[in-house]
């Protein structure tokens, strides 16, 4: 019998990053996150909706960067000390996520994500895709896609 | 989708943009043999290459188009607005079909519409039904051919090869006759070149109404040789003769040779995405700033360094460093740079819609089509152009008694700019027509500019050469870094404590006796200023149209040329920014919009 690649992810298994904010830890999977950077210089866009901390220099592209805490007005995204920004890609365009840090990948098995109850620490479930419990914390999902859309935005 | 098929897509948009430009010339001038016979050869090789990629409906309206214009060559009618319309209308519906195909999606009820009314046309102008059906079924036994084809004979005969004609007429039995007229092109091909056939290559099915195909075949074999290459027992008859080709290229004619260098200058041009460039364009951008950092790291260098010999090295190697970044950035931004004869054509093709619809005719005359502007800058603005000589068209004709008016576009560079300028008659159009337009052009780092002059109205877009970059002044107000661009500004100053007064509210200098409008602009951005205290400030005054307005910031950097960035969907709603740049030591600086900073200054004077 072949030795298992200790290495190599399971069919029913997947990685995640965790990130923190405003003492949530939010969980992306990896293969939606293109980069995490240490918080670069964050240029404020002056009337620019709340939830969008400013924009920054990404390899000579210059995107925004999301506070999902102000998002769902849930509180600031500490831009200082060691935050980091994890950049997603979202409709053709590259986005930052502001995180007060970053936590290593995690290997997870998709059972363990459960749907969220109606309200989790503020959000609506609708913006979420589940929860993951763990031995020490939980792991909030979001579902990307919609927290980043200008439409949902521009309907609440 | 496969590779060839991606570029006959990409040809024939090409070809039916060409047909649409030379209708417009045709509608004007329709007796012109000259314009009939490019229309025709265009509208035939659209055919032939529709047919060989298996689309066999644009082939057929394709050919549809180009009879149509035969009708018109064998002068059997007078072309009314009505005949046009309708070419306009075919040339439209191929252009729509072809749009969604590079997406895989097809619909062919547009397509289908328009061969009725074709149809229609045709039987209502006495034309015969035979000519009506499948394009292969042309009766004419002659070759059609265009200068390619001439230019290639021509070749062909220099390497010392004939030219046949074989004539292969089919068993009327239940043999496969596309079958066998494959085979018979695969092993004539082993021994020469096949140039045309009729029925075209790509339309081979149709030999089973015909029962009959031509070919012309160019080879160095005689005329045994060639007959024993058919396979002549299946055959009904075979017949090989040379062929003698009764039409010459005419060498002295300019225009032909013209015509010629235009086909074969598309060989030497390569087809690019607008992306490849974009990319580039952004790799020059780092290599910028990265040459500015090596600058300033040679600069300390040689305070530090002992070895002179090494600190001058340095420096020299970064100097050139700057020559080929700034050679390579321009290189990159002449690939990107479009004549503004497209646009003209659309243009004028409002201009007739406008003329069809009120019923008046006005037509749109182009000076300067060869006036080059950036392609991003096409795409972004061709819409609005198009949507303001709309606006322009119709304040002509509502003001204008005579059935017969004239918008005049005059396109030409002024240093960093591309001015086109719209003249017509009577008074300007109001400027709530105007005004998502001129937010648009400003948005690019243009401006818009209407006046009036003799009883004629003048409206001056000014447009920035290449949308990437743009000279602007660097300013710092509440601890960030603006840039304005340089086209908006008339002047700066500094501004002395004393030198400001309120009145009503407003804040007001004076400038060489006249009063001037200050704007603060940390309060029009709504930026919170860390302390209220009055420093030294600077006023840079921009002007947009009438009266110009100061606009207060702490600190003037200095002038620039930028790369602009976009801001992304996310901003679309953001007032007064219009993109961003990267400053050299890499922080993100943002382009504000002056245009809208005045409009705002002044509805609150209001």
């Amino acid at each position: 019998m072949a030795r298992k690649d200790k290495n190599a992810v399971q069919v029913d298994e997947f990685q995640a990053i965790g990130f923190q904010v405003g003492g949530e830890e939010y969980g992306l999977p990896l293969s939606e996150v293109q980069e995490i950077i240490t918080t670069p210089h964050v240029t404020r866009v002056p009337k620019a909706p709340p939830y969008i901390a400013g924009v920054i220099n990404l390899h000579g592209n210059v995107i925004p960067v999301f506070d999902v805490a102000r998002r769902f007005e849930i509180g600031q995204t500490n831009l200082e000390g060691g935050s980091r920004v994890v950049v997603v890609e979202n409709n053709g365009e590259m986005v930052g996520l502001a995180a007060e840090a970053v936590s290593n990948v995690t290997r997870l098995s998709i059972s363990s994500v459960k749907p969220p109850p109606p309200l989790v620490s503020g959000i609506a479930a609708e913006y979420l895709t589940g929860v993951a419990r763990l031995p020490n914390r939980f792991l909030i999902f979001l579902n990307i896609g919609l927290v980043l859309s200008n439409d949902a935005a521009k309907q609440e | 989708m496969d590779q060839l098929t991606r570029i006959f897509l990409q040809e024939a948009a090409d070809q039916i943009e060409s047909l649409e430009s030379l209708l417009l010339d045709l509608e004007e001038s329709h007796a012109s043999v000259e314009l009939q016979e490019h229309f025709m050869r265009a509208a035939h090789s659209l055919k032939g290459a529709s047919g060989t990629a298996g689309y066999s409906l644009l082939a057929d309206l394709a050919h549809e188009v180009e009879n149509l214009v035969q009708t018109l060559q064998e002068g059997r009618l007078t072309p009314g607005p009505d005949y046009f319309d309708l070419m306009y209308r075919s040339l439209e519906a191929m252009r729509r079909y072809l749009a969604p195909l590079a997406q895989g999606r097809e619909d062919v009820t547009e397509l289908e519409s328009v061969q009725r009314e074709l149809k229609e046309w045709f039987e209502g102008n006495g034309r015969q039904e035979s000519e009506l059906s499948a394009a292969s079924a042309q009766t004419q036994d002659d070759f059609n051919l265009g200068e390619y084809d001439l230019l290639r004979i021509g070749v062909l005969e220099g390497q010392g090869k004939a030219l046949y004609r074989i004539d292969i007429g089919f068993k009327g039995d239940t043999v496969d006759h596309e079958q066998q007229a494959i085979s018979i092109f695969k092993e004539l091909r082993r021994s020469g070149d096949i140039l045309q056939s009729i029925p075209s290559e790509g339309l081979l099915a149709d030999i089973a109404e015909e029962n009959r195909l031509v070919l012309l075949f160019s080879c160095d074999l005689g005329l045994e040789e060639i007959g024993r290459l058919l396979p002549q027992d299946n055959l009904l008859s075979v017949a090989v003769s040379e062929y003698r080709r009764d039409r010459t290229l005419p060498v002295a004619d300019n225009s032909a040779g013209e015509n010629f260098i235009k086909t074969f200058a598309s060989e030497k041009t390569v087809r690019l995405e607008m992306e490849v460039l974009d990319e580039l364009l952004r790799l020059v951008g780092e290599l910028m700033l990265n040459r500015v950092r090596l600058a300033r790291i040679s600069g300390e260098y040689q305070s530090r360094l002992a070895d002179r010999e090494l600190a001058a090295e340095i420096e020299e190697t970064a100097e050139k460093l700057e020559h080929l970044t700034a050679d390579l950035q321009s290189g990159i931004m002449r690939a990107r740079m479009v004549p503004v004869a497209r646009l003209f054509r659309m243009m004028k093709r409002r201009a007739r819609q406008v003329s069809r619809r009120l019923e008046t005719r006005v037509r749109l005359i182009g000076h300067g089509e060869w006036t080059e502007i950036d392609k991003k800058l096409f795409d972004l603005l061709s819409e609005n152009l198009v949507a303001m000589t709309e606006v322009l068209a119709e304040t002509i004709c509502s003001q204008s008694s005579a059935g017969d008016s004239e918008l005049s576009v005059f396109a030409a560079r002024k240093g960093n700019n591309v001015i086109l300028k719209f003249v017509g008659a009577g008074s300007p159009p109001g400027e709530d027509g105007l005004e998502q337009i001129r937010s648009s052009i400003v948005d690019c780092g243009g401006r818009l500019i209407v006046g009036e002059e003799n009883e004629n109205f003048q409206l001056s877009v000014s447009l920035p050469i290449t949308l990437a970059i743009v000279p602007v002044m660097m300013v710092e107000a509440a601890e960030e870094i603006y840039a304005f661009p340089l086209e908006a500004i008339t002047e700066t100053f500094r501004l002395e404590k004393d030198k400001s007064s309120t009145v009503e509210g407003k804040e007001i200098t004076e400038v060489r006796g006249n009063a001037l409008s200050l704007l603060d602009m940390g309060d029009a951005l709504d930026i919170a200023q860390r302390n209220e205290e009055f420093k030294q400030k600077f006023v840079v005054v921009v002007e947009s149209g009438s009266e110009p307005i100061g606009i207060i910031v702490d600190r003037l950097i200095g002038k620039f040329d930028v790369v602009i960035k976009p801001l992304g969907s996310h901003f679309n709603g953001v007032r007064h920014i219009s993109g961003s740049t990267i400053l050299g030591d890499g922080k993100v600086a943002l382009i504000i919009n002056s245009e809208t900073l005045i409009a705002e200054a002044r509805g609150a004077a209001a």
